[in-house]
């Protein structure tokens, strides 16, 4: 059997009602009662019980056992031999004789040993009792118009089910059947023994039928109506008069087929329809719902139909009775419910909800709120509440109920307040603002408030509850609710003392999760060992890195966990030293994970001191691997860097000694053939004039005129080159000084010329003050060689500013040049005039740009022909304020 | 008796000799001019070895005109055996050469030249200094004592 099988309880109505089908088959099929209801207790094993007993009570007040069934059959004759042993005794106050003596069924959600314990005789019985392995039961009296005919049992034992208190329904429906049956079986008995005089049986049979309680009608095989008895008068609101002469059919149609009630087949299968549950409303009101169970049966004469006897049981009495038990246990259940939860409970928010649930639940609110006041952790009182039954935004927007009238009675304690309308209450719509309830409230008519008040007669809040119709607080609700509230307020005091007391360790704990979460969240690892070595904790990070199940490096010793090898700290010594001398050790070292692979970590290790002894050593690990794997790229990348200066330098070097020796070689060699050709050239000139021509003689001139020139050109050349290669000094240079000095001696070599010189004064720059001068000395040569042409020349020095940055000038009147040729202007040999119109080797310009670039600046001309030009550069400039680092 | 006042030469370029030379007479200078066409023949004159195995070393020139460009042994070096050695060292050396180079004025005086001439590519401006060279070292300077080996 499945355990699908063994909950029927949970299974569908379907379900049910096919097992009640089969049950009402069963106790139809024979008018011998006790063998039908032993067949219905085989049929409830294991379905609906484990084991299940049927037990008669009898005129004489004894109880005789019908029928134990149980699926092992040992247990069934241990249950037989237990009743034997020892029966109910009439003073007994549980179980069957509580039954008997109430008429009310015995539901047992949980069968405790405790239970057991009261219900046993002695010891013995006892231990047969807690051998049964009860877990839940349910005693259901079998009553037929309010006579206890018996009591079905049923036990829910080995399989460990319960049963809950909607399973009364079933078994209550289960008990019914089973008490008509036995009812029916017995006035057909009566009926047969009345058989022996057919006079005095139809005076019996008369009697019998025309007083009992019991709704009874008689019809002809025709289904006409021949008699019907006071009953069923008042069950239909019709009388007799009216029935006679009418067909069956004709008064309830529509229940008929309602309930799917075939009375033909009672004539032509010959068998009757038993226990049909009907229900309609009352003919005396129509409100009033009547439930009922209809038999139909064949009545026979001489072995024919002769008519159809109707028997209606009128079960709306046991129904609403079995209602108030199925709410009362159901109530039990919640209490019982409530009562679990608020005994363990100590968190005040669970239990304020629990109650205001488990109340608004049961006392049929539509919501229900509970203010109840909470000391914070500062000791100042406020109010709180929770709400049952609607969203809490419903209420959100509302403030806190204060005192008022109608509230004031539940927040000063002094009691229970239930109203069937509250809009009808004299005390309702009298105070400002809202005067009633403020817009958008629930509304409200039914109202019950109920004081929650501690033993010390503290009032902890109220529950409030609610109801849009009028008149749905009933009495019990108010008696339910009540007994809650007392409940609710233990529950309170007890969680506010933990509270209380738990308000310290609470700030302790939140301390401690901080540093919970913050060693849980740290990406670097943290292992702490005690004083013997072995880790008393590790957080995740550590865990990950070492590759470590956290449980499993709990208790690792040391060197277990930090295999560095041989050699390696933390050695002995160190942890030593960390233990004894409180020494904090940071190192770098290469750890092997669990696997086996190793990665290199930086570590610090430190003593955890508490009360002044070292308790231990805490361990921060960091995997370095990534940081490792930088610094050796970096270190790479740098000694290659290094690699590479030092091979630019030789081959720099290399080059700078060959530049020097071969300026070296130009100047002697180059030079040496020059002196020669212009040497001899004056010798001829010298010693063969008289037999030169004029035009021998100019010929030698213009061979000593060109050496000198390309001697002066190769001066310039090795000049040039010497620029880049003479150490740099850094000095204040006073560049204005500096042009007043050159262009007077250009005036002093050229005393014919007429030039106008303007010159910034203080001007000053940062450089090699012989640099400079050689790049000065060129531009106002330039500036004064091309002005040579006009009548008066015109040179201005000086400084301007261009975008933030000084920008040096010199600017002359002079020939200029053509902008399209600017880019040749600064390179070595250029020359954009020709030799006739101004003298010149070309290599002037290039000097001055290749010390300006020395120097940082840079150098550029603007100019137009016969226009004049104007050479910009750039030099670190000299600020007055740094005068002091120079 | 008075010593006949030698002029030593050493100058590998011939062209160089003869401009030299001629500046010199041009200036009037009719001293006797020794030439040495390299560093090592420059020694062995002055040291009287090799081809001047045998020279009268009482007779010493009254000032060497020195090339520093030369083969074999070059004029720095020439100028530092001379300067180091007792016979030699008082000597007056002019280094008269084409290079402007800064090492190689720094060279020259550092080993103790008298004076240090750059020969001009202008054979006018190149006479002019001959002249005055010779005039100085020849006619107003007055040697030091001769020093008997």
């Amino acid at each position: 059997m499945n355990t699908d099988d063994l909950f029927w309880i949970n299974e569908t109505a379907e379900k049910r009602l096919k097992f009640l089908a089969d049950a009402s088959q069963v106790l139809s099929s024979s008018l011998d009662h006790e063998t039908t209801l032993s067949n219905v207790a085989q049929l409830s094993v294991p379905i609906c019980a484990d084991w299940c007993a049927i037990d008669i009570f009898q005129a004489d007040g004894t109880i005789r056992r019908l029928a134990v069934v149980h699926a092992d059959r040992k247990k069934t004759a241990l249950a037989f031999e237990l009743f034997e042993k020892y029966p109910p005794q009439p003073s007994d106050n549980h179980g069957l004789v509580l039954v008997m003596k109430t008429g009310a069924p015995q539901f047992y959600p949980e069968i405790p040993d405790d239970l057991l314990v009261a219900t046993a005789n002695d010891k013995e019985h006892l231990a047969i009792l807690q051998s049964l392995g009860m877990k839940s039961a349910i005693i259901m009296p079998m009553k037929v118009n309010g006579k206890i005919l018996g009591a079905i049992t049923f036990v829910m034992a080995e399989s460990t089910r319960h049963y809950q208190s909607k399973d009364l329904d079933f078994v209550f429906d289960l008990a019914s059947r089973a008490a008509l049956a036995i009812e029916n079986s017995r006035l057909f008995t009566e009926a047969n023994d009345a058989n022996v005089s057919e006079k005095h049986a139809a005076a019996v049979l008369n009697t019998l039928l025309m007083s009992a309680p019991v709704a009874f009608a008689f019809l002809d095989r025709n289904l006409y109506y021949v008699r019907v008895n006071a009953a069923f008068e008042k069950m239909t609101g019709k009388s007799q008069k009216q029935f006679l002469g009418t067909r069956f059919g004709e008064h309830f149609a529509k229940e008929l087929s309602r309930f799917g009630i075939r009375i033909d087949d009672v004539i032509e299968k010959r068998k009757p329809l038993l226990n049909i549950p009907v229900h309609g409303a009352s003919p005396a009101n129509p409100h009033d719902i009547r439930h009922s169970l209809a038999s139909y049966y064949p009545v026979f004469s001489e072995n024919e139909v002769i008519g159809v006897g109707i028997l209606i049981y009128d079960i709306t009495e046991q129904k609403q009775l079995e209602q108030k038990i199925r709410e009362q246990a159901h109530i039990n259940e919640k209490l019982h419910e409530v009562g679990t939860v608020l005994t363990g409970e100590l968190n005040l928010d669970k239990i304020v909800q629990t109650v205001t649930d488990v109340a608004t639940e049961l006392s049929g609110a539509q919501f229900g709120a509970f203010f109840y006041n909470v000391l914070r952790e500062d000791g100042e009182a406020y109010t709180l509440y929770c709400i049952s039954g609607v969203p809490r935004e419903k209420f959100s927007n509302f403030p806190m109920p204060r005192s008022t009238n109608i509230f004031a009675p539940t927040f000063k304690g002094e009691g229970i307040v239930r109203l069937a309308d509250v809009t009808q209450d004299p005390r309702f719509g009298k105070n400002v603002p809202y005067r009633g309830m403020p817009v958008g409230h629930l509304p409200v008519r039914s109202y019950l408030a109920v004081p929650v008040i501690s033993r010390t007669g503290e009032v902890l809040g109220g529950l409030f509850f609610g109801h849009e119709k009028a008149g749905v607080f009933t009495e019990t609700a108010e008696y339910l609710v009540a007994g809650l509230a007392p409940q609710a307020a233990v529950a309170i005091d007890n969680a506010r003392l933990f509270d209380a007391a738990n308000i310290s360790r609470t700030r302790l704990q939140s301390q401690l999760n901080f540093t919970d979460a913050l060693t849980n969240s740290l990406g670097e690892g943290i292992c702490a060992f005690d004083r013997s070595g072995k880790v008393i904790f590790v957080n995740p990070a550590a865990t990950r890195l070492m590759g470590w199940e956290h449980e499993e490096f709990i208790g690792k010793e040391l060197a277990d966990v930090f295999n560095t090898g041989a050699g390696h700290d933390p050695s002995p010594e160190v942890w030593n030293a960390i233990l004894n001398e409180e020494r904090t050790v940071e190192g770098e070292n290469i750890f092997i994970r669990k696997d086996g692979s190793s990665f290199p970590v930086s570590y610090v290790a430190a003593p955890f001191i508490e009360k002044n002894v070292v308790q231990g050593v805490v361990v921060t690990l960091r995997d370095i691997t990534e940081t490792r794997r930088i610094q050796d790229e970096l270190r790479r990348s740098r000694e290659e860097l290094e690699r590479r200066v030092v091979e630019r330098t030789v081959n720099l070097t290399a080059a700078n000694q060959e530049l020097e020796a071969f300026s070296y070689s130009v100047s002697h060699d180059l030079r040496s053939p020059l002196r020669s050709i212009d040497g001899f050239s004056q010798a001829l000139l010298e010693d063969y004039m008289d037999i030169l021509d004029t035009e021998g003689q100019d010929n030698l001139h213009r061979i000593r005129s060109a050496s000198q020139k390309m001697g002066r050109i190769i001066d310039d050349l090795l000049n040039l080159s010497k620029l880049t290669r003479t150490q740099m000094r850094r000095e204040r240079v006073p560049l204005s000084e500096m042009v007043h000095k050159i262009v007077e001696e250009f005036k002093s070599t050229d005393k014919d010329r007429h030039v106008t010189m303007t010159v910034q004064d203080n001007l000053y720059v940062v450089g090699d003050t012989s640099l400079i001068r050689i790049a000065i000395e060129n531009l106002l040569s330039n500036a004064w060689k091309f002005t040579s042409k006009k009548a008066v020349g015109q040179i201005d020095f000086g400084a301007e500013s261009l975008d933030g940055e000084t920008v040096f000038y010199i600017k002359d009147n002079g020939a200029g040049f053509n902008m399209e040729y600017g880019s040749k202007l600064f390179g070595a040999f250029q020359r954009l005039h020709q030799a006739h119109e101004f003298s010149g080797t070309g290599i002037g310009l290039a000097t001055v740009r290749r010390i300006i670039h020395r120097h940082g600046g840079r150098i550029w001309a603007e100019s137009q022909v016969d226009q004049g030009a104007k050479f910009l550069f750039t030099l670190p400039d000299f600020k007055q304020e740094k005068e002091t680092k120079w | 008796m008075v010593t006949p006042k030698t002029i030593l030469l050493v100058e590998d370029n011939p062209d160089d000799e003869a401009l030299t030379i001629r500046a010199l007479r041009k200036a009037h200078v009719s001293n006797d001019i020794i030439v040495a066409r390299d560093g090592a023949e420059a020694l062995d004159y002055l040291f009287g070895t090799a081809a001047y195995e045998g020279r009268d070393l009482s007779h010493q020139p009254q000032v060497i005109l020195l090339d520093l460009k030369l083969p074999k042994i070059d004029g720095l070096q020439v100028l530092e055996k001379i300067r180091s050695d007792k016979r030699t060292e008082l000597i007056p050396v002019v280094i008269l050469t084409t290079s402007k180079e800064e090492k190689d004025l720094i060279g020259g005086y550092s080993r103790g030249a008298n004076s240090y001439v750059a020969k001009p590519v202008d054979f006018v401006e190149f006479t002019e200094a001959v002249k005055s060279l010779g005039m100085y070292w020849l006619l107003i300077n007055e040697r030091p004592p001769f020093k008997r080996p």
